[in-house]
């Protein structure tokens, strides 16, 4: 257990920089677009800071309005980092097998630390997806203090919190309302995470034919999961309908574990 | 003892090992020659689980089993096998942490011996360098085992004799080595044992006192003898 934290932390440094990074862009580009927002609105009617052109009527604009009418500067704050996530989830694994001196030579040797590798590189992207989502609302709060300082009077007005963060389309997808689509789009997306990891490890195991075989695993889970989303349509319960998903969805998880566990400790070459 | 017997191995459609049995045994040098690509350090890596053998087995003092081989069993590549943005004392702290064997004070006096700094970065040594950082990590540790692949390939003179120095030096004493090296002159008045692989199975299996004394050849010469028929 202890190489699996050792290993976890390992990961988490290696990437610290490149967090840090996407963090610091999603919080510019928002704060531009926010700022700018702003901005274009007070210019519509004539207003500065305190005073206003005669004859216009300016309608105040909250917070939530605001963020509602920047989703592109939203969509493009997180579009950007969650490209290079998923970008790392292949480069996880491949930086230590390509370079100058390869780190998979080391890591493979770890004593007793095969399972816990392949662990600590699962939990380390989980980690990463949840640290971001995280950042997401440290920096609505940003936001919100941006607001308050770049507003003039005449146009605050106050909205709740939550009012601001589901005006936001790409908010409504990264932290849903309803705990169980909460739970459906993150149960996916570790899904996904693990299935290209068996992918990978795959490919690493048995080279170009594993780039096939991996083809037509990653081909057989994905039908699955379709079959499994059409099970609405057949004539069941709707208790039912969900014991059919979440077997295909536990089956494939236990899958995906067990053939990385078999490639890692058995197969992988380097 | 690592035993290796009846060990087959197949890249793609070309046969790399074909049978290959040999041991090597703790207290002794062990050399394993032949062409390139004759399969030397696919042996190497195979004994660490590194590639898998397509057929046959390995044992480390009559233990199959990987749980242990570890702490046992050190493998130098050819290379650091470090991030390239480790600082040298990165890759000792890395060893520490995960090794009980890892021997602080022998890594200590190992950089000081090959005169690294440990605030050097890897990713900018040069490689006769490299390979003496892979012997500090390979090194260090208490291993009863020392796999070390071409370690005196593409560095320079000094460097080499320095290298060749911990072959004879106590670092050494006690353990069993396997070596792969094209430079046998460095090292042959040092080897106990030599493996000669030819068409991916054991050509000769000598030792090289009894070569030495009995037919007065060095491994050189009977090196000639195989690889020139």
């Amino acid at each position: 257990m202890s190489h699996y934290f050792k290993l976890l932390a390992l990961e988490v440094r290696r990437f610290r920089y490149i967090l840090a990074g996407m963090m610091a862009y999603a919080l510019i580009v928002e704060c531009l677009a926010v700022a700018r927002e702003i901005h274009n609105y007070a210019n519509r009617y004539g207003i500065k800071e305190g005073t206003r052109e005669p004859g216009v009527l300016p309608q105040t604009y909250s917070f939530a309005d605001v963020i509602g009418n920047v989703q592109s500067g939203f969509a493009l704050a997180v579009v950007l980092p969650l490209a290079a996530l998923l970008a790392y989830v292949l480069l996880i694994w491949y930086r230590d097998w390509f370079g100058r001196h390869p780190f998979a030579f080391r890591l493979l040797m770890v004593p007793g630390g095969r399972i816990s590798l392949y662990f600590a590189k699962l939990t380390a992207i989980l980690l990463f997806i949840f640290s971001m989502l995280a950042w997401q609302l440290v920096a609505m709060a940003i936001l919100k203090l941006e607001y308050a300082v770049v507003t003039p009077e005449l146009l605050k007005e106050s909205s709740r919190f939550t009012d601001a963060m589901y005006a936001s389309e790409i908010f409504k997808l990264l932290l849903p309302l309803r705990f169980t689509q909460f739970l459906i789009n993150y149960g996916m997306g570790l899904l996904a995470v693990m299935l290209v990891f068996a992918g990978i490890l795959l490919e690493r195991s048995y080279r170009i034919r594993g780039i096939v075989i991996a083809a037509l695993y990653l081909a057989l889970n994905v039908t699955l999961l379709v079959l499994a989303s059409m099970s609405i349509e057949l004539p069941l319960y709707p208790s039912e309908t969900v014991a059919v998903c979440l077997t295909i969805f536990g089956l494939e998880v236990a899958g995906a574990i067990w053939l990385s566990l078999k490639l890692i400790t058995g197969k992988v070459s380097v | 003892m690592i035993r290796i017997e009846n060990a087959h191995k197949r890249y793609r459609w070309r046969k790399v090992l074909d049978g290959v049995t040999f041991s090597a045994e703790k207290g002794q040098i062990t050399c394993l020659v032949g062409m390139n690509g004759a399969g030397k350090s696919t042996l190497l890596k195979a004994i660490m689980g590194l590639t898998p053998l397509s057929k046959g087995s390995i044992r480390v003092d009559g233990v199959g089993s990987k749980r242990e081989l570890y702490e046992k069993v050190s493998f130098i590549p050819d290379h650091a096998a470090m991030p390239g943005g480790y600082r040298l004392e990165d890759g000792l702290q890395f060893m520490a942490d995960y090794y009980k064997r890892w021997n602080e004070a022998r890594a200590n006096e190992l950089m000081a011996f090959f005169r690294l700094d440990p605030r050097d970065r890897v990713g900018n040594l040069s490689k006769g360098t490299a390979a003496k950082y892979g012997l500090v990590l390979g090194l260090a540790a208490d291993t009863e085992f020392v796999l070390m692949d071409e370690p005196f390939s593409g560095i320079d003179v000094f460097s080499r004799e320095m290298i060749g120095e911990v072959f004879s030096s106590r670092l050494i004493e006690d353990r069993g080595v396997l070596v792969t090296t094209h430079e046998i002159g460095e090292i042959e008045y040092l080897l106990d044992r030599a493996i000669l692989l030819k068409d991916g199975k054991v050509a000769r299996d000598i030792d090289c006192e009894q070569v030495r004394d009995e037919q007065g050849k060095s491994v050189l010469d009977v090196m000639r003898e195989v690889y020139r028929s």
